[in-house]
């Protein structure tokens, strides 16, 4: 193992060229054994053969375990010794490395006490991480199966103990290689395994039961061979020069020493012993014990073709044209003795885990099959590292193993919870074929460059271009490397964590572990890609394409909360209307959910042509409509600021910024109207910013763009108009005059650009304004009254907080939930974060003053309209208006702080505080757009609190609707209720903002009077949809159903039950659906 | 804006390019207006639109590939919106149809525009980089890692969105259609008809799941009833209906 973790020559380094010369003389297997293979082979059968021994002892173990325990103990001990070997090598912490690297060169009178330093710090290391790591598991992330092995305080502290223990082993096992004792690492094993068996049997023989009973007997065993160490090596002065037992300054300087090897060796081992733990938590602790046999057994497979590719390396010396020529032997030879491995274990795995017990046989022998292919993959993974090592790259091979492994891990999971234990083996297998295919790309490639060297007769070392690149790229740092594939992969992984946040959610466990979690999660998609895109030296490709990445990130993360349907209030608007296009066929249509939404049909028309096109149902076509808006807003915002200041790298840096505004994670990623209107707009501004002024067609296309705008959204509409006309305004003010420093030429250039830019301007502007009235003539639109209704309720709200009323708590919602202590922390962080930056925008003002660029100009002013946003949550009414004009302020913001960002070469220091800033503004924003974690988060069933509201029983009701009730029925109940009647029910609901008609009495109020029967009858109500679960709590959403509703005015307690249930005892009132929760009535009698 | 090129002039290669192209617009266009399979559709409408973007960044000189994207997808976003808006005032409506023939023709009318009036970018702007196994290894390992992560909230979700009990009664005539139904396995339970009378037991065994839910029925009674779904030897009931047509009878 020596020469495999430090790529550390062997012998006198020469280069061992193999004797081909004199190949034709001799036999095949001389001329084979001359090639070098026969030093392979040597190596690896004394890797082999120590590793026999003990394979053997330690099966004997888990057969006794098997015999004396039942199955579920069995399973227990199995994740227990599997997570304590895991976590036994991180605490390890490259030590053993170091002691092999250092201790030749070390004083003898020093040594002993450096080796206790290393023994004590592994020891230290792997006691605080079996103790810290199962208790959160347990106690945090709710793997309630780890129960046993981390729930209770004695189980926990044994497990701490023996991963110390085996941190311990670990070091002194590669220190007396070091020491010139290579037999004591045997007879070390060989004792410890030896001990465990007796252990166990004793045990067992006085009846102590538990799974941790036979994970103790391991830790027993590995307990009683220290002494064994310590007699052999007994001798030589205790303390040394230091007259201490250990030296902590001794480790100074060796930690990335220790780091590169270490972390990729734990990354290799990561997997087959994360695998049991997996199946613990996912299965259950009985089916691991067959898993936990069918692993054990398969190490047997593994071990000859991972021998030979540790041999492969250690023969080498360090040449990299030697493992590649051996390679060409070692490859095949691996696939063909694990191919032939599988071949004989496919009909021996049943009688082979009867050692085990019948038991294991039945439930164990698919496994054993399936697992045992796995060791084809490995050759390749094998390889791979071998070639790494020898090149010196080990941290490319790290990064690639990690990614991989998190790949590996994520695979196992859902094959996990789709199919059990062998779901899980064949998801791992599934990623590790995908990993041989793309390893084995390096590995021919690297075939192929020896064999063009061959072919040419260049002979000796081969060029070593990738470590001549490695050498220059670590000349202008690590930072100049093209890291976009690990940063995607984190990225992935990053909504990978909020998926497991949400489905803790959905499981009830909506604590403050799960909003950690998802936290957590948003933090690995943000903060990598943030770094890369602000850092200087990140190529310009990989910065382009990690903001677009970032973008489409965020977007997908929110399909881990809602998958599969709809789940917000405005996204049943607009799935109304889009389902009324599909069966009517026509546009502007009646939407009783919002009668507006029907006149701009943009976005609907959009998803009905994705979804024709492709076919996809309407969720998924809805899906797909989002995330092309999602990248035509973030290229349109690079492309736009590159148009002004010239530079797409300041244009990255804007849209980073842009997407830390509050909407961008919530509302501006649901189905809604703006969602789509504002790339539109965004886009509009940007073709007439890069149009090729003076050409023909050049105004086309932002024509057309503006009637799409208006065809979509009435207030992005407006806002684009506005947008046009201040435009006009500062080319009308600000185009005459020139910068000082301008030339003759060039001003000649822009007034004839400021001329034509006058012109088109106001045609544009023009445009719009008929297009807006074209709209709004159109029958039936009701965009006036909706207008006057939102600001009638912004300013009276505005004018009683000016007399002193509050009409909103601060950070609470009208159910008297809010955010966290740190989530309130971080808002106020991201307030304040932002209001910093708007000196950057006043200085981006100034100078696209003195410049002479209007549209610049005009987008600082935008951004100084900043403080609106976080204003506007000082009132209900207003907060709403002020979020959503967030999505149109961050656009000036994005453009002044990616202009000032890339103005000057930035210190890295000052690149990791920036791209922290805009992190903890992003995630800050969260929490003021879409509301604290715990209502981010799906969960337990909560009153009027929208997505949160939208459960089993609700969704029930509605499907019932659409074919148990006679089509577009006139139908009235809550909020969830109703908006859920209409888009999936197919049904009418009765709104004020629809009808005129306030029904909420025939739910609010306490009894049943004849107003009620006047109301129905007015309102010609069919049915009526009552969710009895309205009287367990006060609305989240400050309403029941809508504004002014029955008792709404200052509500401090819940509406009654009896109020909800006043219909079951009306005479003629039939309750034709309950499900335990969803009652609906049929009122129709009454009218 | 260089001047038109009339037919006879143009490009063989252009020709080609533009030829093959529009065939696949058309190919799809019919496979949208028939209404085939998604997993027809999915891949030609795609590859359609991909074969017109292709087209137009080789011959669009002054935008690099963030551009053409950028115009390819916001001005599609931009296209659908307004063909929409006049299938809708023409008699046939907003069907696959109508999508099929409009994208269909809009496509055609695109290749036109661009093998006619934009002239060949200068140099070759096909892209000959060496293929990025890597990056594409990379980018497939982080797709598959977000594949993983929808598909795990999906299974998530299903699991914990299970229908309740639930049971539920359709008038027909004289008669009332009663279904119980459920997400999983629920029962057995007993259905009874409670009225001034007293209480007739309708159907005993009564079960439903995800697969199957059971349903019966029987005559609307004259007089206003309840009723009930107990558990077997119970009267407290799980879910209850109340029938009741005395208004509809005056």
């Amino acid at each position: 193992m020596i020469e495999v973790v430090t790529g550390s020559r062997v012998g006198d380094g020469s280069s061992a060229r193999p004797a081909d010369d004199a190949g034709g003389r001799r036999g095949p297997v001389a001329r084979v054994l001359a090639s070098g293979f026969g030093r392979i082979a040597g190596i690896s059968a004394s890797l082999v053969g120590t590793q026999a021994l003990t394979s053997v002892l330690g099966l004997l173990f888990w057969a006794i375990a098997a015999r004396q325990f039942v199955t579920t103990e069995v399973g227990v001990a199995g994740a227990a010794v599997a997570m304590m070997m895991l976590l036994g090598a991180l605490g390890s912490l490259g030590l053993g490395t170091v002691l092999i690297a250092r201790l030749p060169s070390t004083a003898l009178e020093d040594r002993r006490v450096l080796v206790r330093t290393c023994l004590a710090a592994a020891g230290t290391a792997g006691t605080v991480l079996g103790l810290v790591v199962p208790a959160l598991a347990v106690h945090v992330f709710g793997a309630a199966n780890l129960a046993p092995i981390g729930g209770s305080i004695w189980p926990l502290l044994g497990l701490a103990l023996g991963t110390g223990l085996t941190s311990v082993v670990m070091v002194l096992d590669q220190a007396v290689l070091t020491i010139g004792l290579g037999t004591l690492q045997l007879e070390r094993n060989t004792a410890a395994s030896a001990a465990k068996v007796v252990a166990l049997l004793a045990l067992g023989l006085a009846g102590v039961p538990g799974g941790m009973t036979i994970f103790l007997a391991w830790t027993i065993g590995n307990l009683v061979s220290l002494p064994i160490v310590s007699w052999r090596t007994r001798g030589g002065r205790a303390a040394g020069a230091h007259r201490r037992l250990v030296e902590p300054a001794l480790l100074r300087g060796i930690g990335r020493l220790a780091v590169s090897h270490h972390a990729l060796n734990v990354s290799i081992q990561a997997a087959l012993q994360l695998l049991p733990v997996l199946v613990v938590v996912l299965v259950s602790a009985q089916a691991n014990a067959a898993f936990n046999s069918a692993i054990m057994l398969s190490g047997f497979v593994f071990a000859l073709p991972y021998a030979v590719s540790v041999g492969l390396f250690a023969a080498a010396r360090g040449e990299e044209t030697e493992v590649v020529r051996r390679m060409r032997l070692t490859i095949p030879f691996g696939l063909a003795v694990s191919a032939a491995a599988d071949i004989v274990i496919f009909p021996l795995a049943g009688p082979v885990l009867h050692l085990f017990g019948p038991q294991y046989a039945a439930d164990g022998t698919v496994l054993l099959r399936l697992v045992v292919l796995a060791g084809i993959p490995f050759v390749v993974k094998d390889h791979f590292i071998a070639l790494r090592r020898v090149q010196g790259r080990t941290t490319q091979a790290l990064v690639v193993t990690v990614a991989f492994l998190v790949a590996e891990l994520a695979a196992a999971t859902i094959g996990a919870l789709a199919g059990g234990a062998v779901g899980l083996i064949v998801g791992w297998l599934g990623v590790l074929a995908v990993e041989a295919l793309v390893l084995a790309f390096p590995l021919l490639a690297a075939y192929r460059t020896d064999a063009a060297e061959l072919a040419t007769g260049e002979g000796g070392m081969v060029a070593r271009p990738d470590r001549r690149d490695e050498g220059a790229a670590h000349r202008s740092g690590w930072h100049a490397r093209n890291l976009l594939g690990p940063v995607l992969v984190v990225m992935a992984l990053g909504v990978f964590v909020m998926a497991v946040a949400a489905n803790l959610g959905r499981l009830g466990n909506t604590g403050i572990g799960a909003q950690l979690v998802w936290y957590a999660g948003l933090l690995l998609v943000f903060l990598p890609a943030a770094m890369r895109i602000v850092t200087r030296a990140t190529p310009h490709r990989e910065r382009i394409v990690a903001v677009v990445a970032l973008a489409m990130t965020l977007q997908v993360s929110r399909l881990v909360l809602n998958p599969t349907a709809f789940a917000f209030h405005d996204e049943f608007i607009h799935a109304d209307t889009l389902r009324q296009i599909e069966t009517s066929g026509h546009l502007f249509t009646f939407n009783p959910l919002l009668p507006v939404s029907a006149y701009y049909p943009g976005l609907e028309i959009v998803t009905d042509a994705i979804r024709s096109m492709t076919g996809l149902p309407v969720y998924a076509a809805a899906v797909l409509t989002l995330l092309i808006a999602r990248l035509v807003i973030v290229l349109a915002i690079i492309g736009l600021i590159g148009a002004i200041g010239g530079s797409r790298r300041a244009g990255a840096v804007g849209a980073l910024v842009y997407l830390a505004n509050p909407q961008q994670l919530f509302f501006n990623s649901q189905y809604s109207y703006q969602t789509l209107a504002l790339p539109l707009a965004v886009f509009c501004i940007y073709l007439v910013a890069t149009r090729r002024r003076g050409g023909r067609w050049s105004l086309i296309l932002p024509i057309a763009a503006t009637a799409a705008v208006v065809l979509t959204h009435h207030l992005t509409a407006l806002l684009l108009v506005a947008a046009y006309l201040l435009w006009l305004a500062i080319v009308l003010v600000r185009g005459r005059k020139h910068p000082e420093t301008e030339s003759v030429l060039r001003m000649v250039e822009r007034l004839q650009a400021t001329s034509r830019d006058r012109i088109d301007l106001i045609i544009l502007s023009v445009w719009g304004v008929l297009a807006l009235g074209i709209s709004v003539l159109n029958p039936g639109n009701p965009l006036a009254a909706y207008l006057e209704a939102i600001f009638g309720s912004s300013s009276s709200q505005l004018i009683g907080l000016s007399e002193g009323h509050r009409p909103k708590a601060l950070f609470t919602d009208s159910a008297g939930t809010g955010p966290l202590l740190f989530e309130q922390v971080l808002l106020l962080a991201s307030i304040l974060l932002t209001m910093l930056s708007l000196l950057v925008v006043l200085g981006f003002v100034r100078t696209s003053w003195r410049g002479a660029k209007p549209l610049a100009l005009a987008l600082g002013i935008v951004g100084l309209l900043y403080p609106v946003v976080p204003a506007g949550h000082l009132t209900s009414a207003t907060a709403e208006v002020g979020d959503r004009a967030s999505g149109f302020v961050f656009i000036g913001l994005a453009a002044a702080l990616g202009t000032w960002w890339w103005a000057r070469r930035r210190r890295p220091r000052a690149a990791v505080a920036f791209a922290l800033a805009v992190t903890v503004t992003f995630l800050g924003s969260v929490v003021l757009g879409s509301g604290p974690a715990s209502g981010q988060l799906p969960g337990p069933y909560q009153v009027s609190a929208d997505a949160r509201s939208v459960d089993a029983d609700n969704i029930a009701a509605a499907t019932w609707e659409a074919t148990g009730l006679p089509a577009g029925s006139v139908v009235y109940g809550d909020r969830t209720s109703g908006l859920l009647a209409a888009a999936d029910g197919g049904q009418t609901t009765v709104l004020h903002v629809s009808t005129g008609i306030d029904a909420s009495r025939l739910l609010l109020a306490p009894t049943f009077t004849s107003v009620d029967v006047a109301l129905i009858k007015k309102a010609k109500l069919d049915y009526l949809i009552v969710d009895e679960r309205l009287s367990s709590g006060l609305p989240h959403q400050q309403y029941y159903i809508e504004s002014g509703e029955y008792g709404g005015h200052h509500r401090t307690t819940p509406v009654s039950a009896a109020a909800l249930a006043k219909f079951a005892a009306v005479p003629g009132v039939s309750r034709v659906y309950d499900n335990g929760s969803i009652v609906i009535y049929d009122v129709r009698g009454l009218r | 804006m260089s001047a038109l090129h009339l037919p006879g002039r143009l490009d063989q290669r252009v020709l080609l390019g533009a030829g093959w192209r529009a065939t696949l617009v058309v190919v799809a266009a019919v496979a949208v207006a028939l209404e085939l399979s998604p997993w027809a559709r999915l891949p030609l409408s795609s590859a359609a639109v991909l074969g017109v973007a292709t087209f137009f960044h080789r011959r669009s000189g002054r935008r690099g590939v963030l551009g053409v994207v950028l115009v390819v997808a916001g001005g599609g976003l931009v296209a659908l919106a307004l063909l929409g808006l006049l299938l809708d005032v023409l008699p046939t409506g907003i069907d696959p149809l109508g999508w099929g023939l409009a994208i269909g023709t809009t496509e055609l009318l695109v290749l036109a525009f661009v093998a006619l009036f934009l002239p060949a970018a200068e140099g070759s702007r096909a892209l000959r980089r060496r293929f990025p196994v890597a990056g594409i290894a990379w980018g497939g390992v982080a797709v598959l890692v977000l594949a993983g992560a929808v598909v795990y909230s999906t299974v998530s979700f299903d699991a914990t969105h299970v229908s309740p009990l639930a049971i539920a009664a359709v008038p027909h005539g004289d008669s009332v259609t009663v279904t119980v139904s459920a997400g999983r396995d629920q029962g057995p339970y007993e259905l009874d008809l409670v009225t001034t009378d007293g209480r007739t037991v309708i159907a005993k065994s009564v079960r439903a799941s995800g697969a199957a839910s059971y349903t019966t029925s029987i005559p609307m009674p004259a007089t206003r009833a309840v009723l009930q779904l107990v558990a077997a030897g119970s009267t407290t009931p799980v879910r209850q209906l109340i029938l009741d047509d005395t208004a509809a009878t005056k």
